[in-house]
C-alpha cells in the first residue's frame, strides 16, 4: 500500500511482516497523548487471530482523498509541508460524515475526548514506523518503497534461482 | 472465613497527596458464589511492597487462601495479576500473572501469560482481578471498562478455547476485544489444565485452567479504552525507548529473536548435551535423529514471525506444516517446552510438535503436562506393567504420533479410562496411585514435570529444586549473565559444572525473575536471559518515571526477595520444606555426558543448606526465619507462620 507525500516520502505497510505486536498503537498514542493507550492511537492492527494474519491499517493520506470530499464544512485539508491529510479541529462539526467515506476505516473517533481522529504523520516523522521492530511499517522514499515489497515478494523465486543452478553442479569423483 | 480479609499492616491512603500514576490502583474483586462484581482500591501498602503482578497476587493469596483450602475448594482465589509496566511503551510491557493455590503443588503456584489480555485489563482500569467462589452455572466475566458483568457461559461450556473466542466476539459485537478462556481440559479439572490468551497465548504452568474450571468460570473478555498515566511522561518515553534500543542491539534479535525458543533446543542439545528425551531415557536426542528436529528443520516450518504487545524481539512465530499427515496445518507455534514435549514421547517431528502445539491450545492445557503423563505412561507400556487391553486398544509405543494424540484427548476430555482419567492428575499423584515402583520414573518435583535435566549442572538443580512453584527453569535458573554484571565478577551461566557461587546466582535469579514478573515485563528480552538486554538499572528508571515513586536496583531486588519469601513462607505453611527440594533417584545415580555428570547428593545437600544460609532461612527445614521475615517487613507473615508452630 502506497501513499503520496508532498516531500517524496511515503508511508506504507506490509501485512506479510507484521507481527501483530502493536508497537505502532502504543507509540502513536503516547507520543500524541502522553499516556500509554492505544484504543487512542491513529492507526490499528487487525488481528485476525484464527488465520494467522495481522494486518496494520493506517491512513493512507490519499491522493484523492474521499474524507475531503465527504467533509461538508472544509475541515478536512492537505498540509502542504507533510502532504498528509489533516483535520482542523477548529472547524470541524464531529459530524463523521468522513469516517462512513474512507474505504480503509482510517478515521477514528477518540474514546477519551470523543472528537474525530486521524493520522497526520506526526508532522512529517511518523512515529510508528521509527517504532516498528520489523519495518512492516515503513516511511521511506516514494520510489524505495514499491521495490521493498518487490524484493520480499520474489525472495523464493530467487531461492528456487539459486537451487536450480547448484543442481548443476556436478559432486567430486 | 471472611470473604475480603483486612489487609494487615499499615495503609497509606495518599491519594490526597496526588494521584497514582503507573498503576491503575484498582483490583475487581469478582465473588463468583454471589454473582456479583465490586471494585476495590488496591490497598496502597501492597503497591508500595509488593509492586504488583506476581507480587501483589502472591501477597493477596498468603492473606486469604489458608492451608486447609483445597485447590478446587470455592474458597481458592485465583488471581489475575498485570505489572505497572504492563499496556505501557516499556519493551515486551505486555505479561501478566495468574496465582492461585496449585492443583499439582497442593501449595504455591502461579503462571505467566504473554500476548494482550494483561495490557487490556489495564487499559480497562485493572491491575487485578480476584475471584473467588463457584458460579451455580458456566459464566464468563466481561469487562467493558468500568462495566462489569457476569454472563452466562452454558452455551460455551464444553467447547473448546477457539470456538470460545469466536462465539464471546460476536456476543459482545467487537472482535478486537481480548479473551482468556479455558478449554475442555479445565473444565474436566484436569491438574495441568491451562489458560490461553489471545488465542494462542498460554499461562500454561500449575493447572491455573483446572482453578478456573472449578469455579465454573468459562472465560474473560475486556475491552478497555483508559490511558495509564505517567508522572514523567517526557522522562519515561525517553527511558523506554533507551530499552527498546538495548534490546535491539543485543545478541538477542539475531538468536532467538530468528529462531525463537527453539534455539534454547539446539543450544541444550549439542552444546549443553542435555536435552530429557523418551521420559529421561536418554539424555539428548540421538545425534543421527537431531537433524530432524534442529534449526533448519525449525526454519522450514515458519511462515512469519509474531510477538506479544509492544515486543521488540517477538520471538514467536506462525508456523506451517508442509508435508506428512497435519500438511496445511498454519498456527503459532511454538515454544522449547513443546520440543521437548515430542522429545519426551519418542516422537523426532516437528510437524507433530505443531499439531501438538495446535491441540494443547484448543482443549486449554499445558503443553508439557500431558506429554510428561503420556511419556512416563509409555513407559509403563514399555515394562508391560499396562497393556493395549489397559488403554482401550491404544498402542502406547515410544514415538507413536496417533496414539499419542489420542490419548491428549482423552486426558483433556475425560471420557477414557481410569487410567487415562488418571494420567490427567499429573505424574506424581497418577504413579503414587498406581504404585508398582512407577513412581520411580515420574519425574517432577512438588507436582510440576521436570523439564530440564538437574545433571546439566549446579544451579540447573538447585533453581529446579528450589523453585517456589515446583520444578521450573523460569523462577531461579540462570540464563544469562546478568549476575556477573551486577556482582561485577566474571561469570559465565553455561559453565555449571561447579557448585561454587551458584546458590548466590540463583536466590539472585529468583529475585530478579520475581520482580520482572511482578512489574510485567517478559524475561526474554531482559536481563533474566541476556546481560546486554534491560535490567534493574532500566527497570527501576522506567518505574521512577512511570509511578513519581524512586526506585533503585538495589530498592526492586529487595522487593523481589520480600516476594520470594512470601512464596516460600505459603509453601512451608502448606507442609513443604527441605525435603521436597529434592529430585527422583535417577539423577543421583546415572550419569549423563555433561560436565556434572551425575548428582553427587552430599554435594547436592551442601549447596541447598549453603542456599538456606545465604537466604536466612532455617537450613534443617528450609523455613523463612521470623528473623529474615521481619527484616523484610513481613512481620504478619512470621507472626502467623509462629503461630501455626511452622517455626520458631
Amino acid at each position: 500500500m502506497v501513499e503520496e507525500s508532498s516531500a517524496g516520502y511515503v508511508l506504507f505497510t506490509q501485512a506479510k511482516t507484521c507481527v501483530g505486536c502493536r508497537t505502532c498503537e502504543a507509540f502513536c498514542a503516547y507520543h500524541r497523548y502522553g499516556e500509554n493507550n492505544p484504543a487512542r492511537a491513529l492507526l490499528h492492527v487487525l488481528k485476525f487471530d484464527n488465520l494467522s494474519v495481522d494486518i496494520p491499517v493506517v491512513c493512507q493520506h490519499c491522493g484523492e482523498a474521499p474524507c475531503i470530499a465527504a467533509c461538508s464544512i472544509g475541515a478536512i485539508s492537505r498540509d502542504p509541508r507533510t502532504g498528509a491529510v489533516v483535520i482542523d479541529q477548529n472547524a470541524c462539526l464531529q459530524c463523521r460524515a468522513c469516517v462512513p467515506a474512507c474505504p480503509f476505516g482510517a478515521i477514528t473517533i477518540d474514546p477519551t475526548t470523543n472528537l474525530i481522529s486521524k493520522c497526520d504523520l506526526c508532522g512529517g516523522d511518523p512515529i510508528c514506523a521509527r517504532v516498528c521492530p520489523k519495518h512492516a511499517i515503513m516511511f521511506t522514499k516514494r520510489s524505495v518503497g514499491p521495490r521493498v515489497l518487490m524484493r520480499a515478494a520474489n525472495e523464493q523465486l530467487a531461492q528456487s534461482v539459486e537451487q536450480s543452478y547448484r543442481s548443476r553442479v556436478k559432486p567430486p569423483a | 472465613m471472611p470473604r475480603i480479609t483486612i489487609i494487615r499492616g499499615r495503609e497509606d491512603h495518599l491519594r490526597e497527596l496526588g494521584r497514582l500514576f503507573g498503576w491503575a490502583g484498582k483490583t475487581l474483586r469478582v465473588d463468583l458464589t454471589r454473582g456479583d462484581c465490586f471494585t476495590q482500591d488496591t490497598p496502597e501498602n501492597l503497591l508500595r511492597d509488593f509492586l504488583g503482578g506476581a507480587g501483589i497476587n502472591a501477597k493477596i493469596l498468603y492473606d486469604e487462601v489458608g492451608p486447609n483450602v483445597d485447590p478446587f475448594d470455592p474458597e481458592n482465589l485465583l488471581i489475575f495479576g498485570a505489572g505497572p509496566l504492563t499496556g505501557t511503551i516499556a519493551p515486551s510491557g505486555s505479561r501478566f500473572c495468574v496465582t492461585a493455590k496449585g492443583p499439582f503443588t497442593f501449595a504455591f503456584c502461579d503462571s505467566n501469560s504473554g500476548g494482550h489480555f494483561g495490557p487490556e485489563l489495564r487499559f480497562a482500569g485493572y491491575d487485578h482481578l480476584v475471584f473467588i467462589g463457584k458460579s451455580s452455572k458456566p459464566t464468563y466475566l466481561w469487562i467493558d471498562d468500568s462495566s462489569t458483568e457476569l454472563r452466562d457461559a452454558s452455551h460455551l461450556w464444553g467447547k473448546d478455547v477457539w470456538e470460545t473466542e469466536e462465539i464471546v466476539k460476536e456476543e459482545v459485537g467487537d472482535a478486537d476485544v481480548k479473551i482468556a478462556a479455558i478449554g475442555p481440559a479445565g473444565e474436566n479439572l484436569v491438574r495441568y489444565a491451562a489458560i490461553i490468551n489471545d488465542h494462542s497465548r498460554a499461562a500454561g504452568w500449575g493447572g491455573m485452567g483446572a482453578v478456573m474450571g472449578s469455579k465454573m468460570l468459562k472465560a474473560i473478555a475486556v475491552r478497555g479504552t483508559k490511558g495509564i498515566q505517567v508522572a514523567r511522561p517526557e522522562e519515561f518515553e525517553r527511558f523506554c525507548i533507551k530499552a527498546k534500543d538495548m534490546v535491539l542491539k543485543s545478541p538477542k534479535p539475531k538468536t532467538v529473536g530468528i529462531y525463537g525458543k527453539p534455539w534454547l533446543n539446539w543450544l541444550r542439545n549439542e552444546v549443553q548435551k542435555s536435552n530429557p528425551t523418551k521420559n529421561y531415557k536418554l539424555p539428548r536426542v540421538p545425534p543421527d535423529e537431531f537433524k530432524k528436529v534442529g534449526l533448519e528443520a525449525f526454519m522450514d516450518l515458519v511462515v512469519k514471525w509474531k510477538g506479544c504487545f509492544n515486543c521488540q524481539l517477538d520471538c514467536s512465530h506462525i508456523l506451517q506444516s508442509k508435508r506428512g499427515p497435519y500438511a496445511g496445518l498454519m498456527t503459532e507455534g511454538f515454544e522449547y517446552n513443546q520440543q521437548i514435549d515430542g522429545q519426551m514421547m519418542g516422537t523426532y517431528d516437528l510437524n507433530f510438535v505443531l499439531k501438538w502445539t495446535a491441540e494443547t491450545n484448543r482443549l486449554g492445557v499445558d503443553c508439557d503436562g500431558p506429554a510428561y503423563a503420556i511419556a512416563w505412561a509409555m513407559e509403563l507400556y514399555e515394562n508391560n506393567m499396562i497393556t493395549k487391553e489397559g488403554l482401550d486398544g491404544i498402542e502406547l509405543t515410544w514415538g507413536n504420533q496417533q496414539a499419542c494424540l489420542e490419548m491428549l484427548g482423552k486426558i483433556c476430555k475425560r471420557n477414557g479410562n481410569s487410567f487415562e482419567y488418571l494420567l490427567g492428575e499429573g505424574i506424581d499423584l497418577a504413579s503414587r496411585k498406581f504404585g508398582k515402583g512407577s513412581e520411580k520414573f515420574a519425574y517432577h518435583v512438588k507436582g510440576g514435570r521436570l523439564e530440564i535435566d538437574p545433571r546439566t549442572g549446579w544451579a540447573t538443580a538447585l533453581a529446579h529444586a528450589t523453585s517456589t512453584r515446583g520444578a521450573d527453569h523460569l523462577k531461579g535458573m540462570p540464563l544469562s549473565n546478568a549476575f556477573g554484571v551486577w556482582k561485577k565478577i566474571p561469570y559465565e551461566f553455561t559453565d555449571d559444572s561447579k557448585p561454587e557461587h551458584k546458590a548466590e546466582a540463583v536466590i539472585f535469579f529468583e529475585h530478579l525473575n520475581t520482580v520482572t514478573d511482578s512489574i510485567g515485563l517478559c524475561k526474554n528480552d531482559t536481563w533474566s536471559q541476556s546481560a546486554e538486554c534491560p535490567g534493574l538499572v532500566e527497570f527501576a528508571e522506567m518505574l521512577s518515571a512511570l509511578t513519581g515513586k524512586d526506585y533503585t536496583a538495589d530498592s526492586l531486588l529487595r522487593i523481589g526477595e520480600r516476594i520470594y519469601n512470601v512464596e516460600r513462607a505459603y509453601n512451608s505453611r502448606c507442609g513443604l520444606n527441605r525435603s521436597h527440594d529434592s529430585f527422583q533417584e535417577k539423577f543421583f545415580s546415572e550419569p549423563i555426558e555433561t560436565k556434572m555428570g551425575v548428582l553427587d547428593r552430599e554435594t547436592f545437600e551442601k549447596l541447598k543448606t549453603e542456599y538456606y544460609m545465604l537466604r536466612g532461612w532455617e537450613p534443617s527445614t528450609g523455613h523463612p526465619t521470623a528473623k529474615k521475615l521481619r527484616e523484610l517487613g513481613l512481620d504478619s507473615v512470621a507472626e502467623d507462620l509462629k503461630i501455626r508452630r511452622v517455626i520458631s
